[in-house]
């Protein structure tokens, strides 16, 4: 088997591409190797094959076609025209001037330079120019005296020199004083130097609401109660869910812990026994009668007395807003809407005249005695399952607690407490 | 470039129309043999060389006859084949792609296809078989220097590529046509007993 370099020797040898040296080389190679010669033969046949093939033949209309499309000339190249001098003739004389003063000016600079002795650094040979005395003279007999002024004094300019002349500055004495610092220059906010910024708008701070969270047993905490009371200053009407692991114990604790804190909560019949029994998996304790402060110690009491206890019963409590879905279940619950987001005591902006309430109030204080509507009550029913629910019509507790419900005290906040079940 | 193509440039440049249809006369067959081996079809070649004509009669002024006049045209064609071959380069089934096939030359083109080389000799059809193994590569360069006759650096300008490149390509190329034909040679018991002359003497 001939090696690759040998056998790139003979395929250049069979393009006819070598070099004078290289067919010297081929030449000994062929003369020396039977293989090589062989292989030589071979790819020369494979060329002479290639060769011997049939050329395809151009269509017989080829040429014909080809003239048909040619242009009657070929294309030369288009020099462009220059354009033609300007009309109006312009004197050259200043022109002239100028080049005159700035070829002075370089000849005086470079003479000037040129002149300039460089210091010889050992060990680096400069070229210079040796004085040839006979060649010297030679050259000073056959030349004319050089009467010209020496190159680095500036050449006089012959005639008079056109336009105008300044005039030169005349010293002026003036009194010694101490410089003052230029004032800073103003700044001048322009297109290019101020880009235009963006107008920025005020900014608006988002503020997020996060549900008053936090567990029953956190209430013996201050800052937690403030939370809450501040917590409950925010809407008029509130849901507080109370997860107890047993929500008929939780009911019993609150019930103890509002007897505490003077609120009475009536319990309607069959929700009583379901909480004796464990029938029910969430109870609702409704009252419009507590202020946000009630409330904290309510759950300040209960938190107290759930602390108590072997092992406590209420785990979180969670303090939201009322939506239209709670005032639903309040509604359907106690067969009334108690109206949770009405404002208790608001003024009427319309002038009122003595006597226009004053039938009212005689009404109402023979119907309803003083102190009836000011005690603090809450109803305890049913809430889940629904269906489990007591029908409004057959509680007599609840009409009761409808009945007895006086005029909403201002700072009165309506709550739904519902105890649920804890599953955590 | 040699004086009558010199001569014949000069005549059309100044106007002479004819000598044109004179360098048309002396390498449109040549051309075309070329340009049948470039693009997929005759009807194709016969634009190809037109085009190529064409085009050289309107950048006639530009040539500065350093190289060929053949070479010249021979690039253009090529420029030309090239573009052809590009537009029409999407024209796969996929019907055809799912299909069983037997042995399929690399190249396409009439040329190399049975149907087409029945009308040739036998030796013609083993030829063009060999010739559509090849790699598209080694094939373009070795047509370019067996039939088409253009030297390494004639071959490197119309590539664009070095010399160096265009003469270890063919050198590729040969070795492997010669694979290709070997079995041929074996069937050929009669061209056994020539091995023994000896070979031409290289030429530079």
């Amino acid at each position: 088997m001939l090696p690759d370099d040998v056998l790139a020797l003979l395929t250049a040898a069979v393009d006819g591409e070598l070099t004078p040296a290289e067919v010297t080389t081929v030449r000994a190679l062929l003369a020396g190797s039977d293989e090589a010669r062989a292989a030589y033969k071979r790819l020369r046949a494979d060329r002479q094959r290639l060769r011997r093939l049939t050329p395809a033949a151009p269509p017989a209309d080829l040429h014909a076609r080809i003239m048909a499309r040619l242009p009657a000339r070929p294309p030369v190249p288009v020099e462009v025209a220059r354009p033609s001098a300007h009309p109006r003739r312009v004197s050259r004389a200043p022109i002239a001037v100028a080049a005159s003063v700035l070829l002075a000016v370089t000849g005086g600079s470079f003479a000037f330079f040129m002149n300039q002795t460089s210091p010889t650094v050992p060990g680096h040979p400069t070229i210079v120019a040796r004085a040839d005395t006979k060649r010297d003279r030679d050259w000073e007999r056959l030349l004319p005296r050089d009467t010209a002024p020496p190159p680095s004094a500036p050449a006089a300019i012959e005639g008079p020199i056109e336009g105008p002349v300044e005039p030169a500055p005349v010293a002026v004495s003036l009194p010694v004083a101490p410089e003052i610092a230029p004032s800073p220059r103003p700044v001048v906010r322009d297109v290019l130097t101020f880009p235009p910024l963006p107008e920025v708008g005020k900014l608006d701070l988002a503020r997020v609401r996060v549900p008053f969270l936090a567990t029953v047993a956190e209430f013996d905490r201050e800052d937690v109660q403030q939370q809450f009371v501040n917590e409950l200053g925010h809407d008029p009407a509130f849901r507080i869910d109370l997860f107890a692991r047993d929500p008929g114990k939780g009911v019993e604790l609150l019930q103890a812990a509002g007897k505490v804190t003077g609120l009475t909560i009536h319990a309607d019949t069959m929700t009583r026994e379901r909480v004796q029994r464990k029938l029910a998996t969430a109870y609702l304790v409704y009252t419009d009668s507590l202020s946000a402060t009630d409330l904290r110690d309510l759950l300040v009491r209960l938190a107290a007395a759930d602390a108590k206890a072997p092992q406590r019963t209420f785990d979180a409590v969670h303090a939201t807003p009322v939506t239209q879905t709670d005032q639903r279940e309040l509604r359907d619950t106690l067969g009334t809407d108690p109206g949770l987001w009405k404002r208790p005591g608001t003024p009427t902006a319309e002038p009122k005249n003595v006597a226009s309430g004053t039938a009212d109030r005689i009404a109402k204080t023979l119907t309803d005695p003083p102190g009836k509507g000011g005690e603090k009550a809450a109803l305890l029913m049913t809430f889940a399952p629904a269906q489990a629910r007591t029908p409004p019509a057959t509680s007599r507790e609840l009409r009761q607690f409808l009945d007895r419900r006086g005029e909403r005290r201002p700072a009165a906040v309506p709550v739904l407490i519902v105890i649920r079940q804890a599953t955590g | 470039m040699n004086d009558d193509d010199r001569r014949l440039i000069a005549e059309c440049l100044g106007g002479r129309r004819d000598a044109f249809g004179e360098l048309v006369s002396r390498y449109q067959a040549r051309l075309y043999s070329a340009a049948v081996r470039l693009v997929d079809s005759p009807d194709d070649a016969a634009d190809v060389v037109q085009d190529a004509f064409l085009n050289a009669y309107q950048s006639l002024h530009a040539f500065k006859g350093d190289a060929e006049f053949f070479t010249w045209l021979y690039r253009i064609a090529f420029n030309g084949a090239i573009s052809l071959k590009r537009k029409k380069r999407p024209t796969g089934s996929l019907d055809a792609a799912g299909g069983e096939h037997g042995f399929e030359p690399a190249d396409p083109s009439d040329y190399v296809r049975t149907g087409h080389a029945l009308e040739r000799t036998e030796e013609d059809r083993l030829l063009h078989a060999a010739l559509g193994r090849l790699s598209p590569e080694h094939r373009e360069v070795l047509t370019m220097k067996d039939l088409d006759g253009l030297r390494y650096e004639e071959i490197a300008e119309v590539l664009g590529v070095p010399v160096g490149t265009v003469r270890s390509r063919l050198h590729r190329a040969r070795l492997e046509l010669r694979e290709l034909l070997a079995p041929l040679d074996d069937a050929e018991p009669q061209d056994r007993g020539r091995g023994d002359r000896p070979p031409p003497e290289p030429t530079p």
